[in-house]
């Protein structure tokens, strides 16, 4: 495997505020994330040289959603879909057609728009047979939330108030971003004690529905001073698509569901490409894909910041809160910030991005030193898992 | 010699009080009946009972499948053919639907009979099912209950023999359903006491016996089906039948009146405590009336690991209220979930019905690993094309995890929150798929036994889709 370390830099990002946007349309979301980015980058449309466009659901066909809402013309635009690793994906193809040499300045785009639906939850894709049509994404999880327990021996209460600790940190710290879909605090007790929404998960265990975009301007590293000062280098990508489908009823005896596979193989591509030994030293802030808060605690373990089974003691430790050794979802994360799932893998990006620049204000880390993202599709079984490792520039 | 070599039966395991039910008019009635889930029906029912009476026995090599009911969910497709298939008969098998009639379970039982005799089948199939409507609190409604009953019939290892048949046919109208209505229509009883079921019962009963060579002293339970309590206790009066004794206990305050489904589901019952050279004499009522005498066998006691009626009465969950009966019936509108279905279509199911219908697993030829769906490369040793198909649905089941999904709705085929669960097959195969009637969530315990159960899925367009779930074992 090659690596793309140092050969691309990001040097302008974007990110609407995410929520419930009821006066934005796809349009709106695309152009407000991608002016912000044009003018953090110093860049313009003419800059532009190629799109690459994730989106899941929000779209009928091909990578022109962006073009059409930009005015770019007649310039290679491409649509990309990972499921919830979607903009990881327009950020990881984006960065290889630079790294290849294609194309010198690229826009990596990333949207959802969720709401206009109606619905509680994402819509499922077609030729599915009604076997297995059923059930919402926390099911998927809480069934891991079941095998957890059981196989750490974690009592039924003691785990509940685990997973409610995750959702108390990431509301705490998305309550400090003026972007975030909620931004208030949250109690131990408010979250122990939510409705169930797919048991033992609760109202707090389950990020929400959300409208939103996000988006990056990468650029050759040896070209990006001539636009900014300001960027970050692109120091590792990682991809893991699994093989099961639970979505056919396909489960296989030696998967595990309370370990993340995919997101492990991710990582270490990843790892290896930067040169990482140990990730819990040298990342220095992480931005990790909490669809669920039982997500979030096997992503710990997943990702190498602990070993397996000691994700609890970590939480009961704080060492991923803000002023942890190494705070994990400094915005919200999914939980807090929302989830609109073509969106949340730049968003992740944008984050990380200005906690380098020591732009994060309130949420800023002390020593961001490598800030590594990452997105996790599917459900337990088949995962489409990205890390994003990105640094300082030279 | 003819008879019944192996008995099943399945009662849902709701139950509703006639008190709970009374409650909205201020009627009310004793004991309670059994209610079918909102995923259940006819078809689903027979299925399970199917499942119940094979229970051991190869089902490749039974011969037909004949399904009595009126409540079949089609008025033109054949529910027996549904079940053969869900249930792996082989392709000839002859496979037949009786309906319209309250007596169209015994009815099948001497139509099965008469091919295994005649020679043209050695074993069939008799399943009785059914989920009817009473008009909402209606007399009907409130006596009514739900339930299933499956008799294999052959001439081998009989535990029943079949000694006689008779049969008296009529035009009496007490109940029916026209075609373009939902709920069992009823005349006064004043007139169809009078002149229906009483006398027609005595008559049938008395001119059977002389035909059979039989008294009443002869015979050890009397078995047959009634509109209610009262009516059933007079038969046996009547005929001068020990009450105490001599007469199969009816039901009616335990499940209810399970229309074509009830004389032979009282038939299972007898079944399940019957010893060698008990005689059992079967009528069924509805536009005559059917009367079967039975001689019990030596083999009885080998047909006995089944759940059977009494089995499947002793484990159930009451409803609280009327109201929830309605909504597991459809009695009325919900909102309808604000998302468009996906519906694969029927070309879709058709080609996969080996592993979505039939629970078929692919076995790798070459390394033995197993897999559902059907799998044509393996995933352990990239063999291509290179598998057998086995069967999942005899296997035993138990929990790998579960939840109860609140956010996800079918309104047609869910009584909310929706269960999943995923399974591990004895085989080695594990699956993931709806778990129904699983009671409450925190009970639920990683590893412990399931088993497989027939239901409705989500609609797919105007096709009602079935499938199979998994259920705790009950």
């Amino acid at each position: 495997m090659g690596d793309i370390k140092d050969k691309v830099a990001i040097i302008g990002m974007g990110c609407t505020q995410f929520g419930d946007l009821w006066n934005k349309g796809v349009s709106d979301l695309i152009i407000d994330c991608c002016y912000e980015a044009y003018e953090d980058a110093g860049v313009g449309p003419k800059d532009i040289e190629a799109v690459f466009v994730g989106n899941v659901s929000s779209s009928m066909w091909t990578g022109a959603t962006v073009t059409e809402a930009l005015e770019l013309d007649k310039i290679p635009a491409t649509r990309v879909e990972n499921n919830c690793a979607t903009a990881a994906e327009a950020l990881r193809v984006g960065a290889f057609s630079v790294a290849a040499g294609m194309y010198d300045t690229v826009l990596c785009v990333g949207f959802e728009k969720l709401k206009d639906y109606g619905s509680g939850a994402l819509e499922m894709p077609g030729g599915l047979h009604p076997i297995t049509v059923v059930g919402s994404a926390p099911s998927s999880f809480s069934k891991s939330a079941i095998r957890y327990f059981e196989q750490y021996k974690i009592p039924y209460d003691k785990g509940k108030e685990i997973l409610a600790k995750i959702a108390v940190k990431n509301h705490a710290n998305g309550a400090l971003h003026p972007k975030a879909q909620f931004r208030r605090p949250i109690t131990l007790e408010q979250a122990i004690n939510a409705p169930i929404i797919a048991w033992p998960l609760g109202l707090f265990d389950c990020c929400p529905v959300t409208d939103g975009a996000s988006a990056a301007i990468i650029t050759r590293a040896d070209k990006a001073k001539s636009y900014t000062q300001d960027y970050c280098l692109i120091k590792g990508l990682g991809l893991s698509v699994g093989r099961i489908d639970p979505f056919k009823g396909k489960f296989r005896p030696d998967v595990d569901i309370t370990f993340w596979d995919e997101t492990w193989v991710a990582a270490q591509q990843a790892y290896e490409q930067v040169g990482i030994k140990n990730p819990r030293q040298e990342i220095g802030s992480a931005e990790v894909h909490d669809c669920f808060t039982i997500t979030e605690l096997i992503i710990y373990e997943s990702l190498g910041f602990c070993p397996r089974g000691k994700g609890p003691e970590e939480v009961e430790a704080e060492s991923f809160a803000l002023k942890g050794d190494l705070p994990i979802n400094t915005d919200g994360g999914l939980k807090c910030f929302g989830h609109p799932v073509g969106a949340s893998g730049l968003r992740m990006i944008y984050e990380l991005y200005n906690q380098q620049l020591g732009r994060a204000g309130e949420r800023q880390v002390k020593n961001p030193k490598l800030g590594l993202a990452h997105s996790q599709g599917g459900t337990p079984g088949m995962f489409q898992a990205s890390v994003t490792i990105i640094g300082p520039r030279d | 010699m003819v008879g019944i070599c192996s008995y099943g039966a399945y009662v849902p395991l709701y139950r509703l009080t006639r008190e709970e039910m009374g409650k909205l008019m201020g009627t009310g009635g004793a004991g309670e009946r059994s209610v079918a889930g909102a995923d259940e029906d006819a078809l689903t029912m027979a299925v399970d009972a199917i499942l119940d009476c094979t229970k051991d026995i190869d089902r490749e090599s039974i011969d037909g499948l004949i399904n009595a009911s009126c409540s079949s969910p089609f008025a033109e497709k054949q529910l027996a053919a549904v079940a053969a298939s869900a249930l792996d008969f082989g392709d000839n098998t002859m496979t037949a639907d009786v309906s319209a009639s309250l007596r169209a379970g015994t009815t099948a039982l001497m139509m099965a009979a008469d091919a295994i005799k005649a020679g043209s089948a050695k074993k069939v199939i008799v399943s009785a099912s059914d989920c009817r409507l009473g008009w909402p609190t209606s007399p009907q409604e409130v006596n009514m209950g739900d339930g299933a009953a499956a008799l294999l019939l052959g001439d081998n290892g009989v535990i029943a023999s079949i000694e006689g048949c008779y049969t008296e046919t009529s035009d009496f109208t007490d109940l029916w359903r026209p075609a373009t209505d939902q709920f069992v229509h009823s005349w006064s009883d004043r007139f169809t006491l009078a002149e229906g079921y009483p006398p027609m019962m005595r008559k049938a009963i008395s001119a059977a016996m002389k035909k059979f060579g039989v008294t009443p002293e002869d015979i050890t339970k009397l078995v047959y089906n009634a509109p209610d309590a009262r009516s059933h206790g007079g038969v046996a009066g009547a005929l001068k039948f020990d009450a105490k004794t001599q007469v199969q206990y009816p039901l009616f305050n335990e499940m209810g009146n399970t229309g074509a489904a009830f004389p032979l589901m009282l038939l299972v019952a007898a079944l399940e405590q019957a010893k060698a050279g008990d005689t059992l004499l079967v009528a069924g009522y509805g536009d005559g009336v059917d009367v079967i005498l039975l001689k019990v066998t030596d083999q009885i006691e080998k047909a006995r690991e089944r759940h059977g009626v009494l089995g499947y009465l002793q484990s159930k969950k009451m409803l609280p209220s009327y109201l929830k009966y309605l909504r597991l019936r459809h009695l009325f509108h919900v909102e309808p979930a604000r998302y468009t279905p996906v519906t694969p279509g029927l070309a879709q199911l058709w080609r996969e019905r080996d592993s979505m219908f039939k629970l078929h697993a692919s076995k790798c030829n070459q390394c033995g690993w197993i897999d559902f769906p059907i799998r044509r490369i393996c995933p352990k040793c990239f063999s291509k094309d290179d598998y057998t198909q086995v069967k999942l649905l005899d296997q035993k089941v138990t929990v790998y995890s579960f939840s109860a999904d609140t956010v996800a709705v079918i309104a047609e085929v869910t009584d909310p929150p929706l269960g999943r669960a995923i399974i591990d097959f004895e085989g080695g195969a594990r699956v993931e798929l709806e778990m129904t009637d699983y009671g409450n969530i925190e009970d639920m315990k990683v590893g412990q036994p399931m088993e497989m159960t027939f239901r409705k899925l989500e609609r797919q367009g105007d096709v009602a889709a079935y499938g199979w779930k998994c259920k705790p074992v009950r």
